[in-house]
C-alpha cells in the first residue's frame, strides 16, 4: 500500500469531509429549528 | 476561413444553452419555493373565496345520486375513464419528453458540429410522431368518455376552467404547428441561421408543450387539493386561484423529471428494438450508441425522481394528514412495496446496462472487479426498500411471530430505512456511471494516486453521512426528526455525485484514451435490460398514478364533490393492479405498433413490371 501516495490523502481527506458533512446537517437541521445531535 | 465565425457562433450557442438551462432552473426553484409557502397562501385564498362566493354567480358543485350517471351498453365507466387517462398520460408523457431531449442533442450537434448527434436527434422526433397522434386520439376518447360517464363532473370542472381549457386547445394547435415544422422542416432548416430558426422551432414545441402540460395538471390537482371555491363548491371567480392550489407544483415538477425519464426510457427500448433486428455492424454501432444516449438520458432523471416523488408525498402529507396516512399508511401502503420492487428494478436494470455497457472498451477490465460489489449493495438496498413494515399474515403466522411486526426486519419497514437505502442506491448508480466514464481512459496528472484517494474518501465520509442521519435520527428521535433528517441525506447524496463527477474531470483532464470505443460490442441481453426499464417505468406510473387518484377515494373533488357512482369504493389492490397491467399491455402493443412504423416508413418496394415505363 502506498502510504505517502495514496493512504495519507485518504485519511486527511476522509476526516475533512466527515467534519463538513456533520457541519453541513448541523445547519440543514439548525434551518429547520431543530438540533442535529440533542432532541426534545 | 470560417475560424472566427465558427468560434463566434460556438459562443453563441453555448451562451444560448445556458440561458436556456438557466431559465429551466429558474422556473423549476420558482416552482418548488412558492410550493413551500402555499399553506398561508391557500388559506388567504380560501377565505378571498368565502367573500367573493356570496356574490358570485357560480352554482354550488352538485349534489348526486347514482341516478345521475348514464350506464351505456353496459360499460363499467370507472375502468373506460381509468383506461383512455392512463394510456393518454402515458403517451402524453413521451411526447412532451422527446423534444425536450431532442432540443438539446440537437444543441449538442449544433455545438460539436458532429452529424451522429442531429441524425440521432432527428430519428427520436420520427418516432414521436406516430405516438403524437395516438396521444391526440387517446385524449379525445378520454374526453368523450368523461362527457359521456361523468357528464355532471365535466359540467362542474369546465365551469371552474373554461378558460384554460379553451387556451388548451388553442396551445394544442400550436403545438401541433410547431411539431410538424420542426420534423417537416428538419432537412430544410439545416446550417447557419437555418438551423438557429429549426433550433428556436425546439424551444417553441417545448414550451407549449410544457405548458399544455401544466394546464392538464392544474386540473386533476383541483379534484385533489380544490381552490378558489369556498366549501359548497362555489367558485370564486378566480382562475388562476383555481389553477395554482396546493398541489399543483409539487406534480408539476414530478411530473416534469419523470417524463424526461420515461421519455429516455421508450427510445432506449426503440434502440434496442432497432440494435436486435439490425443486420449490419454500422446499424448494430448506431443503434447501439443511441441506446446508450437515451439509457443515459433515463438515468440522469432518475437519479433525482425518488426526492421528487418524496417531496410530492410530503406536500400531500402537508396538505391533508389523512390524504397522507391514506397514500402511505393505509389500504395504498402495500402498492409502495410494489412501487419499490419496480423502481428496484429500474436502478437494477440501469446498472446492468452500464455494466454490460463497458465490454465497449479494451480498458475496462480494470474495474469489472468491483462491479460484484457494487452488485451486492445495490441488491442489499433493494432488499431494504421493499421489506414491509406489516405484515399479511394468519393468525397462527401472528401469534408465532408475536405480533405483525418482524423482530428483526420489521425496523427496516420504515421511511428512515428506505430513505437511507435509495440514496445509497443513487449514490452507487453514480459510481457504475463514473466506472463507465472511466473505463475507456488513462489519466496522466501526477496526483492520480492523490485524486484517487480523496475520491474514495468522499465517497465514504457521504455513506457514512447518510448511514448516520438514517440510523439515528431515524430510530433514536421522533417524527419531526425522521422527516427533517432526509434533507441533508439528500443534499450529500448530491454533493458526493457532484464533486465526484467534478473531481472526476479534473484528475482525467489531458488524459488518454485506451483505445477507440468498440460501439455494437454489447451483449444482446443489454437491450433487454433497456426494455426492462421501459416495461417497469410504463408500469410503475399506471399504479402510482392510480394511487394518487385513489386518495380522493370518494370524492371527485375532495371535500367538495362527493361521487355518488355505484363506482364509489376503493378496489380490492389486485383489482387496480390488472386494470393498470391489461392498460400497460395495451399500451406496450402500441409502442410496438409505433416502432413497427418507424421502421416500414424506411421500407422500399420496386415492383418490376407494375408501372407503366
Amino acid at each position: 500500500m502506498d502510504i505517502k501516495g495514496y493512504l495519507l490523502p485518504f485519511a486527511g481527506a476522509l476526516a475533512v469531509f466527515l467534519v463538513a458533512f456533520l457541519l453541513f446537517d448541523m445547519a440543514i437541521m439548525n434551518m429547520q429549528g431543530l438540533s442535529l445531535i440533542f432532541y426534545k | 476561413m470560417n475560424g472566427p465565425r465558427s468560434r463566434k457562433t460556438g459562443r453563441t450557442v453555448k451562451t444560448g444553452l445556458l440561458l436556456v438551462t438557466f431559465g429551466f432552473v429558474v422556473a423549476l426553484v420558482a416552482f418548488a419555493l412558492s410550493g413551500f409557502d402555499q399553506l398561508g397562501a391557500i388559506a388567504a385564498e380560501q377565505e378571498v373565496a368565502a367573500d367573493a362566493a356570496a356574490a358570485s354567480p357560480y352554482g354550488p358543485a352538485p349534489k348526486l345520486t347514482a341516478a345521475d350517471y348514464p350506464s351505456i351498453a353496459g360499460i363499467n365507466s370507472r375502468v373506460a375513464v381509468w383506461i383512455f387517462a392512463q394510456l393518454h398520460l402515458w403517451f402524453a408523457a413521451f411526447v412532451l419528453a422527446v423534444p425536450i431531449f431532442v432540443f438539446i442533442i440537437e444543441a449538442i450537434g449544433m455545438r460539436t458540429r458532429d452529424k451522429r448527434y442531429d441524425d440521432m436527434a432527428y430519428e427520436f422526433i420520427k418516432v414521436s410522431i406516430t405516438a403524437y397522434s395516438l396521444t391526440a386520439v387517446l385524449g379525445g376518447a378520454l374526453l368523450f368518455s368523461l362527457i359521456l360517464f361523468y357528464p355532471h363532473l365535466f359540467t362542474y370542472l369546465s365551469t371552474i376552467f373554461k378558460e384554460s381549457m379553451i387556451y388548451y386547445a388553442l396551445l394544442f394547435f400550436a403545438e401541433s404547428a410547431a411539431l410538424y415544422i420542426y420534423y417537416y422542416g428538419w432537412h430544410w432548416l439545416q446550417g447557419g441561421f437555418k438551423k438557429w430558426v429549426h433550433l428556436t422551432l425546439g424551444l417553441v414545441l417545448n414550451a407549449v408543450g410544457t405548458t399544455l402540460m401544466l394546464l392538464a395538471n392544474s386540473w386533476l390537482t383541483f379534484m385533489m387539493s380544490p381552490a378558489g371555491v369556498d366549501a359548497a363548491g362555489v367558485f370564486s371567480g378566480d382562475a388562476w386561484a383555481a389553477i395554482h392550489n396546493f398541489l399543483w407544483n409539487p406534480i408539476n415538477i414530478h411530473r416534469f423529471v419523470a417524463n424526461i425519464a420515461y421519455g429516455g426510457s421508450i427510445v432506449g427500448a426503440y434502440a434496442a428494438f432497432k440494435f436486435l433486428t439490425a443486420t449490419t455492424k454500422q446499424e448494430r454501432a448506431h443503434y447501439d450508441w443511441m441506446g446508450y444516449n437515451a439509457n443515459f438520458i433515463a438515468i440522469c432523471a432518475l437519479l433525482p425522481l425518488p426526492f421528487a416523488g418524496y417531496y410530492l408525498a410530503a406536500e400531500i402529507y402537508a396538505y391533508s394528514q389523512q390524504m397522507g396516512i391514506t397514500l402511505m399508511g393505509g389500504i395504498f401502503a402495500w402498492l409502495f412495496i410494489i412501487q419499490a420492487v419496480l423502481i428496484g428494478t429500474l436502478f437494477l436494470s440501469a446498472n446492468y446496462y452500464l455494466w454490460c455497457g463497458m465490454g465497449r472498451s479494451d480498458g475496462a477490465k480494470r474495474y469489472t472487479k468491483y462491479i460484484k460489489y457494487i452488485a451486492i449493495v445495490l441488491v442489499g438496498a433493494f432488499l431494504v426498500w421493499f421489506t414491509p413494515h406489516t405484515l399479511v399474515l394468519t393468525n397462527e403466522e401472528l401469534k408465532a411471530l408475536g405480533g405483525p411486526y418482524h423482530k428483526y426486519l420489521g425496523p427496516l419497514g420504515i421511511m428512515p430505512a428506505k430513505n437511507t437505502a435509495v440514496n445509497v442506491m443513487i449514490i452507487f448508480t453514480a459510481l457504475s456511471f463514473m466506472f463507465y466514464r472511466r473505463a475507456n481512459k488513462i489519466a496522466t496528472v501526477s496526483w492520480v494516486n492523490a485524486g484517487n484517494a480523496i475520491q474514495v474518501a468522499l465517497y465514504t465520509a457521504g455513506i457514512a453521512n447518510i448511514l448516520f442521519l438514517g440510523i439515528y435520527h431515524g430510530y433514536f428521535t421522533n417524527t419531526v426528526y425522521k422527516v427533517a433528517a432526509s434533507i441533508p441525506q439528500v443534499l450529500t447524496t448530491l454533493i458526493v455525485i457532484v464533486g465526484s463527477i467534478t473531481l472526476d474531470s479534473f484528475i482525467y483532464r489531458g488524459g488518454k484514451q485506451v483505445g477507440p470505443l468498440h460501439w455494437g460490442r454489447i451483449p444482446g441481453r443489454a437491450q433487454y435490460a433497456l426494455f426492462l426499464l421501459a416495461v417497469s417505468f410504463t408500469w410503475l406510473m399506471g399504479l402510482m398514478g392510480y394511487i394518487r387518484s385513489g386518495i380522493r377515494q370518494h370524492w371527485h373533488v375532495v371535500d367538495i364533490m362527493r361521487d355518488a357512482s355505484p363506482d364509489a369504493f376503493t378496489p380490492t389492490l389486485g383489482y387496480a393492479a390488472n386494470v393498470v397491467s391489461v392498460a400497460a399491455i395495451i399500451f406496450m402493443a402500441m409502442v410496438i405498433f409505433v416502432f413497427w412504423i418507424a421502421q416500414v416508413s424506411g421500407n422500399k418496394t420496386l415492383p418490376a413490371g407494375y408501372w407503366k415505363e
